[in-house]
């Protein structure tokens, strides 16, 4: 599951930028609750996706209420783009082994 | 609640997360735990156990802290290159500095020599700055980088060894570069003297020694003291 969280924070940012709280959940959502994140842990890897220039950030204050909201940013897009790929790959191949192959069903 | 965010701050700040690298993950961590427990109270809980039900959700405070400390690229660079940030760099900004303010105070008299236009004794008119800015140099940058350094070793709640070393270093090196500016005068060219050691020292040694001693009582001796008194301080309380 190593870069699902990423894989899955920078999909959902693609669309429009969010807050913390909000990712969990429409992650939760889109998953239909296969996939969920740590409440707390999301930030680390936030801060870290903004360190390595894949999102922005910029607080806001809305109802009141000050939040960090995350955005894609075009390095976040190329990445997107690479772990896409990446996980199509591999979800194409455990699909093959999953089905059974010659090998497989000949030992 | 605050309680355990206190915990949390000083466990980050230990483990070499920037202070406000640790401040923002905090306020985010506060938010989100108001967003849970509003959801929580939204499902029909008490406030009592949605504030619980929200803390369990969060995570607990070593949870928290273990994911951000486990990402060492959130780790300031006085964590991950202590030598390198409290010994290294704070001399280099003090040289830096002073070779700064040397080039401007030439390239100001090269343009006055050349431009002044009738104004004879331009010299006699930038010799306070020239004179203040080496006593500055001479006598107070080294002690003033020193607290920033030890500012920001506490702020950091560094270990004690690195940043007194780096004090050391630094009253040393402070004590050992004396920087004297004799403007041009006449037709007679300026001249600027560096002292570069305990020999070389416009002062002598003795004045090197004293400078020394100085720097080190204006800035180890508090860092010291400051710590001293810190660890002595009650810990934030255990959950």
């Amino acid at each position: 599951m190593n870069g699902v969280p990423e894989l899955l924070i920078l999909r959902l940012l693609r669309s429009r930028e969010m807050y913390g709280y909000e990712i969990v959940q429409a992650i939760r959502e889109e998953t239909e609750d296969v996939v969920t994140l740590g409440e707390g842990v999301v930030y680390p890897l936030l801060h870290t996706l903004e360190r390595g220039g894949a999102l922005t950030s910029r607080r806001a204050v809305i109802n009141g209420r000050s939040r960090i909201y995350y955005a894609l940013s075009p390095r976040g897009a190329s990445r997107l783009t690479e772990l896409t790929g990446l996980w199509s790959r591999l979800t194409q191949a455990l699909q093959q082994v999953m089905k059974g192959n010659g090998y497989a069903e000949g030992v | 609640m605050p309680k355990e965010f206190d915990r949390l701050r000083e466990r980050l700040l230990r483990a070499g997360i920037g202070a406000a690298q640790a401040g923002r993950y905090i306020a985010e961590l506060k938010d989100h735990l108001d967003d849970l427990a509003a959801e929580e109270q939204r499902a029909g809980w008490s406030p009592n156990d949605a504030d619980a039900r929200a803390m369990r959700r969060l995570g607990y405070v070593d949870a928290l802290a273990d994911a951000m400390i486990a990402r060492r690229e959130l780790r300031t660079w006085s964590a991950r290159a202590p030598a390198a940030a409290y010994v290294v760099a704070p001399s280099i900004v003090l040289a830096a500095a002073t070779a700064l303010w040397l080039a401007l105070l030439v390239g100001a008299c090269t343009w006055l020599r050349h431009s002044a236009g009738g104004l004879e004794d331009w010299p006699g008119r930038i010799r306070p700055l020239a004179d203040g800015a080496a006593w500055f140099s001479n006598t107070t940058l080294s002690i003033l980088l020193g607290w920033g350094l030890a500012v920001s070793a506490i702020r950091q709640r560094a270990p004690l060894a690195w940043p007194m070393l780096g004090l050391l270093v630094l009253a040393a090196a402070g004590a050992a570069l004396q920087v004297g500016v004799t403007l041009p005068v006449g037709g007679a060219p300026g001249e600027i003297e560096l002292g570069s050691g305990p020999g070389g020292s416009p002062l002598g040694l003795s004045g090197y020694w004293a400078r020394f001693a100085l720097n080190l009582a204006a800035t180890a001796i508090p860092y010291a003291l400051l710590n001293l008194w810190r660890s002595g301080r009650p810990a934030p309380s255990q959950t």
